[in-house]
């Protein structure tokens, strides 16, 4: 029997996402084929979670947790807060 | 349809492995859509969902070495048949397997096995001769065509039942390149794009 099923997902894409989000699988059971690509839930990767999620969109497997994206966002508030303290 | 190129074998061709590692069963749904590939090099299903969710399938586990799909294919003046059979034995007869069984008997089915080699073939959903518009119509489903099986007589005799489903389709089986979802635990499964 061949070992067909590749466990490799890696694309930038996908570790963007996972820089900004977290991703979690809703069942610790299962498997999950596409092509040459095999993923057991149990053992994903955030990027593989990542791969259901957003590029199969099987979004009945996997949920997204959280974004990181306000720690890039300008601080506009405070900056504002902090020049009415000055004056 | 002319022949539009060859066939070449290389060495992993030669070393491919017989057998089926997996099958997924379910009766067709009013609401399915299968969406067929028939681009250049393409006999292929892109996915199969029951509205616009992923379709749901079941397991069926069996003995290992026991489960095949076999085409045959007979053509008679321009028409090509092809009977493609799934069988595979089930150890040890029980009451939820016999009720499986029995709910098989009037059902219209659809199947995927994944082979050895790691494709999923799809059998009872075909394009020929499909129903236009309402695809669950579709005369090409997988049966259940016969059963053998029992106690055996002597104690070293294996009990279980060996279960033969056939669809009688006007194309080869297809290759279903979308995503298969199966969880042995539940033994449940899903087909989306």
């Amino acid at each position: 029997m061949c070992n067909c099923e590749k466990n490799i997902i890696d694309s930038q894409h996908l570790k963007i996402y996972t820089i900004m989000a977290e991703y979690k699988a809703k069942s610790s059971t299962g498997t999950i084929y596409k092509g040459d690509i095999k993923i057991k839930l149990s053992l994903a990767t955030q990027e593989e979670l990542a791969y259901i999620y957003e590029d199969l969109g099987l979004i009945s497997l996997v949920e997204k947790l959280s974004t990181t994206t306000k720690k890039d966002e300008p601080k506009k508030t405070n900056k504002k807060k902090s020049s009415k303290g000055k004056d | 349809m002319a022949i539009d190129k060859g066939i070449g074998v290389e060495c992993s061709n030669l070393q491919s492995t017989g057998g089926i590692t997996q099958i997924l069963l379910r009766s067709w749904d009013t609401n399915d859509a299968v969406v067929y590939g028939n681009g250049t090099g393409e006999h292929d299903i892109d996915s199969i969902l029951t509205s616009a969710s992923a379709a749901a399938w079941f397991v069926f586990e069996n003995k290992n070495e026991t489960g095949a799909l076999t085409v045959n294919a007979t053509k008679e003046n321009g028409s090509t048949a092809f009977e493609c059979t799934l069988s595979f034995m089930v150890p040890q007869i029980n009451n939820d397997r016999f009720a499986e069984f029995q709910a098989m008997l009037d059902t219209c089915m659809m199947g995927a096995v994944k082979d050895t080699n790691g494709s999923w073939w799809v059998i009872g959903a075909s394009e020929l001769y499909a129903n236009e518009d309402v695809q669950a119509k579709s005369q090409t489903y997988l049966n259940f065509t016969s059963a053998e099986g029992g106690t055996g007589a002597a104690y070293s005799d294996e009990s279980g039942m060996t279960v033969t489903l056939t669809a009688r389709q006007f194309e080869l089986p297809r290759k279903y390149i979308g995503t298969v979802t199966v969880d042995t635990s539940a033994l449940t499964a899903t087909t989306a794009a």
